[in-house]
């Protein structure tokens, strides 16, 4: 196969190149990945596969133990990875009582049973928060632990680590570009544009920990090129104390709650920390309308962060506020919240494009987190995710053929330091890409209907990425008044 | 795939148009039933005081017309049940052991005896059947009386007995009932009123029961006949989300009593580690509480603490005992406790997520026979809540003040071992929020004449009428010495 390389200085990919190192996908061309022919994908999929089961099956006690369970000793069949995807539980799978006791020794033991990383020399019980955890894990080690916002306060962490981040960042890149014909097929100047982030700088969520990649990769690390509605950290603690609080509310049980005592003795910093938040935000929008007005940009955030932006900024005066061929990254999903009427036309205005952009389907549990939906509104998942389709009820795979319906899993054998293999909540309908899509990008898609099993199942007290901030402040609040 | 047709029935009338059809997800049984909507204006008793005719009936009456339905009900003779237990079959969390024996029991609760000490213990006959007179301190002679109410009841589909025994609520209460059936339930209760209809069709009884399916939340539906000009009652069984539907509906006028779900739990004390003897016959009462109808109910046991101690010793103690109720439940007989159909997906992964990464704890078995997960730390697991499918969780504690504390409202029965414990943690208990204590491996072997989850809903079910009767002799009228009277 004779594909064109990203830079024309550097020499072609060839099928073994991307078998051994599945990561450099990334590096081709939405255009060029997409236009591997579905029989050459398989056969890659499958060596590669194969070849990351065994890297990581030795060194991941999670899934030496889980491989045992199912009596596999070798990959050489795609199939047979189906049996081997973690559901989101393993990632939080630690009992609550570590974090409500500040046992982050025991949370260490237990995250090293899900890394390549060797984790057992490392000693955490100074650690008194979540975050303190997390500073220390990203001090000491390679590992940058991702979490969720968390159901009923119980965070799961996936422990992705600095062998990923450039990947991540040219995933991010690749969100923007077109295919074949399409008007943005040939991205340029990328690394010239500055980021806009409609919602935290810091913290370990995906969204954070994305823009640490970006700006590694593209700007050596020069953070003066993101700017970001609140420049201020998203608290693990704090969110994970916003959930128990909620949980808790619902149980009639507030007053069993437990505070870590390292989140009490924050409770200055965080209250310092609230009372800027107005300010923050007055900040921003004058840096908006003022050394980036019109600027080309690229932009990003979730459906409902983006609304609030827009809302924020239509009371800052500031509308229009970018350059029309701006780069606009909007996460789907409403995140649970009812979104006003209008609130497309909304976004747009605000920022000064011409039409609302298509929008993006993916987890933070792939590397490449999202996946911009094609002009047909089908969702073209990058050649290093392998994707499942999974009986709900039964847990059986269904075949890999056709078009199927039902919980979606995949391998994303990108990932270098834990096993790739994931079970989402989530229902899709996926074609394998035997049939190609009408876009004429090839490998599998999604049908742009997807529906959370959570939302039958009682899944309420989620607390959504767009929610995290509500959760945020709550537990601000609690914490102030145990502290009283 | 099974294709089913659920009658709507009101007030001994029978409705058979398929306008619409349910279910048949997955491969499971589907069902056509009326459409509600065009019969909105019918299924409401539209003046309250057409339930007179309830009271032209002595209670002698209403036990007849139950011991009769009681013969009716025999479950090898009665073909709507035997559709009923057919369908339940693919809708169903029990096994076909269990939903068999289930619906041969399920005419008891119409036997006259039981019905009378439910209705006399419960309420107290003769309050149901007349006016009491009591004297009350104020010079009032009172009369006071339990009338019926006309009540929707959102049944609950996770055992059959919740329908048959809301239309004997019903008849002993000489209420109107309107029951919103399950969508795993739909027709046991439709089975009952056919049968009734069949026995005696112009009964008062049998022209104040009728039997529906919507679907819950249906607000075109529901906001119609949610409406207080129709009902005094709804009667709703339900998890968090439907019984947060329904209470949008209350308003003056409409009184909401929740049959939320409970969680029931155990308390083993040290005297039964005494000896192994000791220790097998409370692990073989443990697994009676955990497997009866395979844990489908409220008051199965799911957490059971365990004072085996904490210390090496102490755990291997409560490992030991973890393998004897894993045993003990596999030899449950098959009336009692089945392998499951299909362990619950959600709970599995929970269950592998454990085997795989945790350290604090042993499960035993897994899969369709059932699980026993031993914590080794004295903490429940965190997804105590979903366990279900004869899966437990026995955590071990040096003392009882762990199982106190982490009682709360949400708790039902506790099972308690040996019985001298109950009388000396019952109060406590009952601060914390459970409702029922029972010993040991008494747990399903509910006495339904008694209170249920600490609420007496059959006396919520009834409206308590007072008539009060003043002699002004005794009791001057005010207008002659207010001050006296303020007195």
């Amino acid at each position: 196969m004779n594909m064109p390389s990203l830079k024309s200085a550097r020499p072609a990919l060839s099928i073994e190149e991307l078998t051994a190192a599945p990561e450099k996908f990334l590096d081709l061309t939405i255009t060029e990945m997409h236009s591997i022919p579905n029989g050459t994908l398989q056969e890659i999929h499958a060596r590669a596969l194969s070849a990351h089961f065994t890297a990581m099956v030795e060194r991941v006690p999670v899934l030496a133990l889980l491989a045992e369970e199912q009596h596999i000793r070798e990959i050489s069949d795609i199939a047979q990875a189906g049996p081997l995807l973690l559901s989101h539980s393993v990632y939080k799978s630690y009992p609550l009582s570590v974090l409500e006791n500040g046992r982050f020794d025991r949370l260490t033991r237990w995250l090293d049973k899900l890394t390549a990383h060797d984790l057992s020399a490392l000693d955490a019980s100074p650690c008194g928060s979540i975050d303190e955890w997390i500073d220390f894990l990203d001090a000491n080690t390679d590992i940058r632990v991702k979490h969720s916002s968390g159901t009923t306060g119980k965070l799961s962490f996936v422990p992705r680590s600095v062998s990923e981040m450039d990947t991540v960042a040219k995933g991010f890149m690749r969100f923007f570009e077109g295919f074949g014909d399409e008007p943005d097929a040939h991205l340029t100047g990328f690394e010239s544009l500055p980021i806009i982030h409609a919602g935290y700088r810091h913290g370990a969520m995906g969204q954070a920990r994305l823009l640490d990649a970006v700006t590694r990769y593209f700007h050596g690390g020069d953070d003066s090129w993101v700017t970001t509605s609140n420049p201020g950290r998203l608290s693990a603690d704090v969110l994970s104390l916003g959930g128990r609080i909620k949980g808790a509310e619902q149980r009639g049980e507030l007053g069993k709650l437990k505070l870590a005592p390292g989140l009490l003795a924050r409770r200055d910093a965080f209250e310092k920390e609230q009372a800027q938040s107005e300010e923050r935000t007055r900040a921003f929008f004058h840096d908006v309308a003022t050394r980036l007005r019109g600027r080309r940009v690229v932009i990003s955030g979730t459906v409902p962060q983006l609304v609030d932006l827009a809302e924020e900024g239509r009371k800052h005066g500031v509308m229009a506020a970018f350059a029309p061929d701006s780069l606009v990254h909007i996460a789907g999903g409403s995140k649970g919240r009812v979104l006003p009427d209008g609130y497309r036309e909304q976004i747009v205005q605000f920022i000064g494009i011409n039409a609302y952009p298509r929008l993006g389907y993916g987890m933070t549990e792939m590397v490449n987190a999202t996946h911009r939906a094609c002009p047909l509104g089908q969702y073209h998942f990058r050649p290093n995710i392998v994707p499942f389709i999974i009986d709900p009820e039964t847990g059986e795979q269904l075949p890999r053929a056709g078009t199927q319906t039902g919980r979606f899993g995949f391998v994303d054998i990108a990932i270098k330091t834990h096993w790739g293999g994931f079970l989402t909540g989530d229902e899709v309908t996926l074609s394998f890409g035997d049939t190609p899509c009408g876009c004429g990008r090839t490998g599998a898609h999604v049908d742009p209907v997807i529906r959370r099993y959570s939302e039958t199942e009682g899944g309420d007290d989620k607390i959504t990425c767009a929610g995290a901030p509500d959760a945020h402040n709550r537990a601000l609040d609690f914490i102030t008044r145990v502290a009283e | 795939m099974a294709q089913y047709h659920v009658p709507l029935i009101i007030r001994g009338r029978i409705i058979d148009h398929a306008d619409v059809e349910f279910g048949g997800r997955r491969g499971g049984a589907s069902f056509t039933t009326p459409d509600v909507k065009k019969h909105v204006d019918a299924i409401p008793l539209g003046t309250p005081s057409c339930l007179s005719d309830l009271y032209e009936l002595n209670f002698d009456d209403i036990l007849d017309y139950l011991g009769e339905l009681h013969q009716r009900m025999a479950f090898g003779r009665n073909s709507y049940l035997q559709e009923a237990f057919e369908l339940a079959l693919s809708t169903s969390g029990l096994t076909e052991p269990l939903l068999r024996r289930t619906y041969q029991l399920m005419r008891d609760c119409f036997e006259p005896n039981f019905a009378r000490e439910f209705a006399d213990s419960s309420i107290g006959i003769p309050y149901l059947e007349g006016w009491v007179q009591k004297r009350m301190g104020n010079g009032a002679m009172a009369s006071i009386r339990a009338i019926g109410a006309r009540a929707v009841h959102v049944v609950a589909g996770n055992s059959p007995l919740v329908s048959s025994m809301t239309v004997m609520r019903n008849a002993v209460l000489r209420s109107d009932a309107i029951i919103k059936t399950p969508s795993n339930d739909p027709l046991t209760a439709a089975a009952c009123a056919r049968t009734m209809i069949e026995m005696a069709p112009d009964h008062p009884i049998t022209k104040h029961l009728s039997v529906g399916y919507w679907k819950g939340g249906d607000s075109s539906f529901e906001d119609v006949l949610y409406q207080p000009k129709n009902i005094e009652k709804i009667i709703a069984w339900g998890g968090f989300a439907s019984i947060t539907h329904i209470a949008k509906y209350i308003q003056p006028g409409i009184d909401l009593i929740t049959l939320d779900p409970k969680l029931s739990s155990s308390i083993i004390g040290k005297a039964a580690f005494q000896d192994e003897r000791t220790m097998a016959d409370a692990a073989q009462r443990m697994a009676i509480d955990i497997g009866s109808n395979n844990q489908e109910a409220c008051l199965n046991a799911r957490v059971a603490y365990i004072e085996s101690g904490t210390d090496e010793d102490g755990l291997a103690k409560a490992n030991r005992f973890g393998e004897m109720v894993y045993a003990a439940l596999q030899s449950l007989p098959p009336a009692l406790s089945t392998p499951v159909r299909r362990l619950d997906p959600q709970l599995a992964e929970e269950i592998l997520s454990l085997k795989m990464m945790s350290d604090d704890h042993r499960v035993i078995g897994g899969g369709n026979k059932g699980a026993v997960i031993v914590s080794q730390t004295s903490e429940p697991v965190d997804f105590a809540r979903i366990l279900t499918n004869r899966v437990a969780n026995l955590v071990p504690v040096d003392d009882l003040e762990i199982p106190v504390r982490s009682v709360t409202a949400y708790t039902q029965t506790i099972g308690i071992y040996p019985d001298e414990l109950k009388a000396k943690l019952r109060d406590r208990l009952a601060f914390h929020g459970a409702q029922r204590f029972v010993s040991l491996g008494y747990a399903a072997r509910m006495s339904y004449a008694g209170p249920h989850d600490g609420l007496e809903p059959l006396r919520r079910m009834c409206k308590w009428i007072i008539e009060e009767e003043y002699d002004p002799a005794e009791t001057p009228l005010p207008s002659k010495s207010y001050a006296e009277f303020a007195l």
